[in-house]
């Protein structure tokens, strides 16, 4: 039914992280890529990393419905340093994770 | 995440002709099937849907966010299923911002259908710094580096 809410196995997991990446990879050297902007979901982790290491800037942006704690995906963003500018929706997170910016989508 | 509780009561209150109107429903992975209105599992995008509706019944998630920006009237109820409840906080978060109607409790979805019918659309504070903006610096800072 939807792919998204069913708990794939570490396999999986890891085949989706591979063909992102290696797609993220791809898109950035073909089309000139020069900002990387990922959102929420967990996909954001491998684009991320490719285009860290393609040394081209990074863009995080935590749900807006994420309040006072991040996602997972969020904090594992924010602990490896993959994205140069993490962005999160509220003042209160802001303030829980000094170096992210404050930036609301709406 | 299944929510029928919502469902049950929004065909209840169809049921006793207090929503007149056309009555579509995305019902996701609930197992309640609805007497009085039309149901779908899923789709791609409900935009159209919205586009359509008079009055939009959500769960508290990121349509919360696409309704207020489609400027349509709608009410919310968080889904308690949503990883560590994150739909109550931020459901909570929103209405300090703008007057949005929603509740924890689904009994209370009649009289919050006539207070939303009555106010419209809920308005939403807008003096946070903006995503775009910040994204937009950087473009132009990548630029003046090339």
């Amino acid at each position: 039914m939807f792919s998204s809410l069913t708990q794939p196995s570490w396999r999986q997991s890891l085949k989706a992280f591979m063909v992102t990446f290696f797609t993220t990879l791809s898109v950035i050297r073909e089309d000139g890529v020069g900002i990387l902007v990922a959102v929420g979901g967990s996909h954001a982790v491998p684009m991320l990393l490719a285009g860290r290491m393609m040394r081209r800037k990074t863009v995080f942006i935590e749900s807006i419905t994420r309040v006072d704690k991040l996602s997972n995906t969020g904090r594992l963003v924010y602990s490896l340093h993959i994205a140069s500018c993490f962005i999160v929706q509220w003042p209160n997170l802001k303030n829980s994770f000094p170096s992210s910016r404050l930036g609301s989508i709406l | 995440m299944p929510f029928d509780e919502l469902l049950v009561e929004v065909d209840r209150l169809a049921g006793e002709g207090f929503l007149s109107q056309e009555l579509i429903c995305q019902g996701g992975q609930s197992k309640y099937r609805m007497i009085h209105g039309e149901q779908f599992i899923g789709r791609p995008s409900i935009a159209d849907l919205i586009d359509q509706a008079s009055l939009v019944i959500s769960h508290g998630g990121a349509t919360v966010i696409q309704l207020l920006i489609a400027r349509k009237p709608f009410i919310a109820f968080p889904n308690p299923r949503g990883a560590g409840d994150h739909q109550t906080s931020f459901l909570r978060k929103i209405a300090q911002v703008s007057d949005i109607s929603w509740s924890s409790d689904i009994a209370d979805l009649c009289s919050l259908i006539n207070d939303r019918i009555a106010k419209g659309p809920a308005k939403i504070r807008s003096d946070f710094p903006r995503a775009s903006g910040i994204i937009m610096s950087m473009t132009d800072s990548s630029r003046s580096f090339s």
